[in-house]
């Protein structure tokens, strides 16, 4: 079973407080798809938040455009302002520790320009077939799979 | 983003009846105006879109009666801001 622990953002002295503040967090490689031109495909390490209250994996829209990740469609996403239209976009979202290769379309979403540390979200969908401890008390996340 | 796949979108809606009828379930590619083809799985269909298209604008949807809901997560849709008294 492989293994994976939380990433923070530096050495906080409050480990505890830190797991608060930023949420169960891991470091991603987002990968742009590879086309026949011989060229190798973009690829950028960007901290991802484990949100249990999230459905699908998202991206970043900065990402997505500094990845060059293709637009494959537009789909319209509810939230509290309303419906609004986002892009999909194609690539993958890599997890080396666990092993992890998610492929497909992502609905992009405004983190970077919202102030969210965080360039991906990661889903229930990344969560089925893993076990998340949380461990409030010493400030750690383990994942495992 | 750059590519709005106007085209692409209005092409899959003015096929949508015939797309029902013959392919429900399936993963459709559009370039411009002109479908691909239809494909079992997301992934087929991305491989071949980018075989035949690269870099070019182009559609891959499921040809469904209705589009599954997605909503935003609270992490996104919500933003603790904290202003100074």
């Amino acid at each position: 079973m492989s293994r994976l622990e939380c990433w923070r953002p530096d050495a906080p002295a409050d480990v505890p407080a830190t797991l608060v503040q930023v949420g169960p967090s891991v470091l991603v490689a987002v990968q742009a798809p590879a086309l026949q031109d011989g060229v190798p495909p973009k690829t950028e390490m960007r901290p991802a938040l484990i949100d249990t209250g999230a459905t699908e994996c998202h991206i970043d829209y900065d990402l997505a455009r500094t990845l060059e990740l293709p637009v494959i469609d537009k789909q319209t996403l509810s939230g509290v302002a309303g419906p609004a239209e986002h892009d999909v976009v194609l690539g993958t979202i890599l997890i080396a520790e666990l092993a992890v290769s998610i492929n497909g379309r992502f609905v992009c979403v405004n983190l970077k320009g919202g102030g969210s540390i965080h360039e991906v979200i990661l889903g229930r969908t990344f969560l089925n077939g893993c076990v998340m401890i949380y461990d409030g008390h010493a400030g750690h996340i383990t994942i495992l799979r | 983003m750059a590519m709005t796949l106007e085209r692409e979108i209005a092409a899959y809606e003015r096929d949508l009846p015939k797309l029902l009828a013959d392919f429900e379930g399936k993963f459709v590619v559009y370039h411009e105006e002109v479908r691909l083809g239809s494909f079992d799985t997301f992934d087929a269909a991305a491989d071949a879109a980018l075989k035949a298209y690269g870099k070019k604008p182009f559609l891959i949807r499921q040809v469904l009666k209705n589009a599954p809901v997605t909503r935003l997560p609270a992490s996104v849709a919500f933003r603790a801001v904290h202003v100074a008294a």
